[in-house]
């Protein structure tokens, strides 16, 4: 792939390429762009709880929830490459901020071998297992709360981030999601830890609690 | 690294105490994760319509979805059906179609109302080699196909749905009562240990049988009110089987230590089969003693049980690894397995 800024943009289509596989495995497929924008930010915030260096490690805190315009570039261009399928596009129009697109994206076959290579050859297994774990906790949440659950992340509702700002968790004392995830642990007896694997689901099953919670009161 | 402030603790610990025992056992790749999942929504199902008379419901299969699956039109999407747990689910036989976190569920009802014929219609649609759960409500029971209905490893087993309450020496005993008379007791046991019964040979690796089912045994006996985890990493070693009783204040933690005791076995690659002798079972058992003790003292454990499946030849109790388990605070059982299935 020869692309305008090379290396990164490779990283980060190797990355999307494994969380959509990992979407697919999870029976999320397709995968609306809104979900997959969510599911891009909980594997960044997340990524240091499996010791992984995540995709990006900030974010600005758009009023619809975390949306990487370079992510998106890059799905696009894959969709062209015949690597990832776009659907059900459509189009609305938001008196203030324009055009939106919103459309659906599956693995196609071609981009599925192209995962298998990656893996293999980048050895990129513990990658996709963190993301496989991600992507499978996300898809056992109640439905009604999955389009919300990134909203009420620790990292994306930390205190006193107006609108419009950055969130930068580079440094793990500002990544309030890991430190939560890790948190679960100092609940349980001790000597005994909750594996990388369960810090994950038991996070995503906290937020999916908070967005219940606030659900019923509003 | 302290919670961070905006955080709510209580909300933290409501999560892990309601959601841990209902974490996959597995990671998500694995079949095992699928058969946690079915199975979890299945008890919940069942104990939903406790009343209703199954006598003559239909089995249905649930079966994981290969992820590059091009469905046809006979496959409908069942809406919300984890979330619903609709009456009618065994009303006709039928197919469902998900992955291992049952998001979406796709279903298609069959014509034939037996097993068999669900087996076949299963591999008719190119299913066959896909990991696959089938229950059977009028007989309570499941058919658990890690490999696929057309792969040769399938498992029947009663569901069970008596919760215990309370987690306790007498529920984990009466527990790994039932798990051997079901499991381990007899050839056609459904851990299927022995490699050659009357040869007295156990499989390689049954250990690792015995504390798989075992721990799937426990999870859904004890379902809800404590999380068990196999391979339970503790500072001091790795336990076989590691029980949270979450329920309780202050937490409680149980550990099991197994080991199987042998006549004879396979070293290594060799296909000979070598003798084992006593003193050498004697030293295994021992250090299963150790070990138990161990991991107790190390996770402030409230009991520690040292399990043997006895495979040897003649049913004799291991008097002296009882002893120094009682002595170390180990509680010691022993279960016979037996070389036929006519043994009183």
């Amino acid at each position: 792939m020869i692309l305008k800024d090379g290396t990164a943009s490779m990283g980060r289509r190797i990355w999307l390429l494994l969380l959509l596989r990992a979407c697919a495995r999870a029976g999320l497929r397709p995968v609306s762009k809104l979900r997959l924008h969510r599911l891009i930010f909980l594997s960044n915030c997340l990524a240091p709880v499996y010791g992984e260096t995540p995709l990006d490690e900030k974010v600005i805190k758009y009023k619809w929830g975390p949306y990487y315009p370079e992510a998106q570039w890059d799905i696009d261009r894959m969709a062209i490459q015949g690597l990832v399928a776009l659907t059900d596009v459509e189009v609305s129009k938001d008196k203030r901020n324009g055009w939106w697109l919103h459309a659906n994206y599956e693995l196609l076959a071609k981009g599925r071998e192209l995962c298998e290579e990656v893996i293999e050859v980048m050895l990129l297994e513990k990658v996709f297992e963190f993301l496989s774990e991600l992507a499978h906790g996300y898809a056992t949440l109640d439905d009604a709360v999955l389009d919300n659950v990134a909203l009420k992340d620790a990292t994306y509702n930390a205190p006193a981030v107006a609108e419009w700002a950055p969130i930068d968790f580079s440094e793990i004392k500002n990544n309030y999601s890991a430190l939560t995830a890790s948190a679960f642990g100092d609940l349980l007896p001790i000597q005994v830890s909750p594996n990388a694997r369960e810090q994950v689901q038991l996070y995503l099953r906290y937020l999916a609690r908070v967005a219940k919670k606030n659900f019923v009161n509003n | 690294m302290a919670l961070p402030p905006h955080v709510d603790r209580d909300d933290l610990m409501s999560t892990l105490r309601e959601e841990l025992a209902n974490l996959p056992g597995a990671p998500s790749t694995e079949p095992d994760a699928f058969w946690d999942v079915i199975m979890h929504w299945l008890i919940q199902w069942r104990l939903q319509y406790q009343a209703k008379d199954l006598a003559n419901s239909q089995p249905t299969a649930f079966l994981l979805e290969p992820e590059n699956y091009v469905r046809n039109d006979k496959w409908t999407l069942a809406p919300l059906f984890r979330e619903a747990l609709a009456e009618n689910l065994v009303d006709n036989a039928a197919l469902f179609l998900t992955s291992a976190s049952m998001h979406q569920v796709f279903r298609t009802t069959v014509k034939q109302a037996d097993v068999e014929s669900l087996y076949m219609t299963i591999m008719r649609l190119g299913l066959g080699m896909q990991p696959c759960l089938i229950y059977i409500p009028s007989h309570g029971a499941v058919i658990w196909c890690p490999n696929g209905v057309a792969g040769d490893r399938k498992k029947r087993f009663t569901m069970l749905f008596d919760q215990f309450e309370t987690i306790d020496q007498a529920a984990i005993d009466k527990a790994l009562e039932d798990f051997h008379k079901d499991y381990t007791s007899f050839p056609d046991g459904w851990a299927n240990i022995w490699h050659n019964a009357n040869q007295g040979i156990v499989e390689k690796k049954t250990e690792n049988t015995i504390r798989n089912w075992l721990c799937h045994y426990l999870k859904f006996r004890i379902f809800k009110s404590s999380h068990v985890a196999r391979e339970y990493q503790l500072t001091s070693g790795r336990a076989d089987i590691w029980i949270g009783g979450l329920n309780t204040t202050p937490v409680s933690t149980y550990i099991l230590e197994l080991k199987v005791l042998r006549s004879r076995h396979f070293p290594g690659k060799s296909t000979k089969a070598r003798s084992i002798s006593d003193t050498a079972t004697l030293r295994y058992a021992k250090s299963g003693v150790r070990q138990a003790a161990r991991y107790k003292a190390s996770d402030g454990a409230q009991l520690a049980y040292l399990c043997c499946y006895d495979a040897r030849d003649t049913n004799v109790t291991l008097i002296d690894v009882a002893s120094d388990a009682a002595t170390n605070g180990i509680l010691y059982r022993q279960y016979y397995c037996e070389r036929t299935s006519k043994a009183a």
